[in-house]
């Protein structure tokens, strides 16, 4: 249990210093059509990563497909979103269709 | 704080409450999550207020819930986090002096997802401020800092009483949040272009890199649509960009913007550094990966 404890004292300091590291590193870009740019790369980085981080959590388990009604549910979470309804209602929309497909026995 | 409101537009206010109770709701599955995985309460919230990134906290107390080696569990979940040194380039023009330092603690993906987004009906507004774009960040990380270790709480007292948080679809609470905040995040055809192809580079990768290496790997596809873009156009990178146009009311932010970011010309290239780096790094795997990718799809 110690190993766990320093292992979550580590992640917490990493991580703060992941981001303190990214926040200083976007201060050294500068103005102009360079820094425009720069914003309009890190706008679409922040998507890239926010898909790209939705997408594996709501397929895999780890390195390992997990099922179908996770997907399905997310899936059915990302279509409200893109319909423009509130988040409340696209998350618990996700977390219900998922719960009601396990209900009905899909894994 | 009257500042902080005044400079939060209404839409956005809604946004920021509504995201304040999905996050807490994610916390809620998290603490859910880590209590069946044999998580103290004190541990619960320690970890959600110091390390406070949702999915690497789930990664974490469900690997070590698994028996994984906790070295290895902390190498997957700083790998995850990866992601945030973007996310805090992202959010950089919104945090000045003093206010970086507490202000890096917020960097994550709701909160730079939040005050990236804008209107979110396209067309109907101009773009935020960056006054705007600041008030929304911080009012995103008070919510985040406040709805998660709450959520946390709910979720490790609940946890006694719910058991399997499968059987309740908590497990998909998390991903949803992180694409119900993406969605409106996405603007213009190029966006578009660029959350396909990162969701499939990181959908084909993940099974074959260490875990929470995948979504970095997406960064390629930034790479390839705006250096395809920019090859069409012939070099006009902003050609297509209305947002590269200040806004008329954007005066404000203007000053505050350029006050920190009199530094170096050099420095600028960095963004691009990065995601140049995550394409050699991952020009083999999807070669690798292509291969596979059908028998993944068949399996899934």
């Amino acid at each position: 249990m110690t190993a766990v404890l320093v292992a979550a004292a580590a992640l917490a300091v990493g991580t703060y210093a992941m981001r303190r590291g990214g926040v200083a590193l976007g201060g050294r870009v500068g103005e102009g059509p360079r820094a425009q740019a720069a914003e309009r790369t890190l706008d679409h980085a922040v998507v890239a990563l926010l898909i790209g981080v939705t997408l594996t959590a709501a397929v895999y388990d780890g390195g390992a497909p997990a099922g179908w009604a996770r997907p399905l549910g997310v899936g059915c979470a990302l279509v409200a979103a893109w319909l423009r309804a509130p988040l409340a209602i696209s998350i618990l929309l996700g977390a219900g269709v998922t719960a009601l497909l396990r209900a009905i026995g899909l894994s | 704080m009257t500042a902080l409101l005044r400079d939060l537009p209404r839409e956005q206010r809604r946004s920021v409450i509504l995201m304040t109770l999905a996050v807490a709701l994610v916390g809620t599955a998290y603490g859910v999550t880590a209590t069946a995985n044999g998580f103290a309460l004190w541990q619960i919230l320690l970890l959600a207020v110091l390390v406070m990134a949702g999915s690497a906290e789930l990664l974490f107390v469900g690997l070590i819930g698994a028996g994984a080696n906790p070295w290895l569990t902390l190498g997957a979940s700083l790998m995850l986090n990866l992601r945030t040194v973007v996310y805090g380039m992202a959010a950089s023009p919104l945090l000045r002096g003093w206010a970086r330092w507490p202000g890096a603690h917020i960097v994550n993906d709701e909160t730079v997802a939040l005050s990236a987004a804008g209107p979110t009906r396209p067309g109907s507004a101009p773009r935020l401020t960056t006054a705007q774009r600041r008030a929304t960040f911080t009012a995103a990380g008070l919510g985040v800092a406040v709805g998660w270790p709450v959520g946390a709480l709910i979720g490790a007292t609940l946890g006694q009483i719910v058991g399997n948080p499968e059987v309740w679809g908590l497990d998909a609470v998390l991903p949803a949040l992180l694409g119900a905040v993406a969605v409106p995040a996405i603007r213009g055809g190029s966006m578009v272009a660029v959350a396909v192809l990162a969701g499939a580079i990181a959908l084909v990768a993940q099974p074959h890199v260490p875990l929470g290496l995948a979504p970095m790997l997406g960064l390629l596809a930034v790479a390839v649509v705006l250096l395809g873009r920019r090859g069409a156009s012939g070099g006009g990178s902003d050609a297509d960009s209305p947002a590269g146009v200040p806004a008329p009311g954007n005066s404000v932010g203007q000053v505050h913007s350029r006050e920190t970011s009199g530094h170096s010309r050099e420095g600028s290239g960095r963004p691009r550094e990065t995601s140049g780096h995550s394409r050699e790094g991952c020009g083999n795997v999807v070669a690798e990966s292509g291969g596979v990718a059908d028998g993944a799809g068949a399996a899934s």
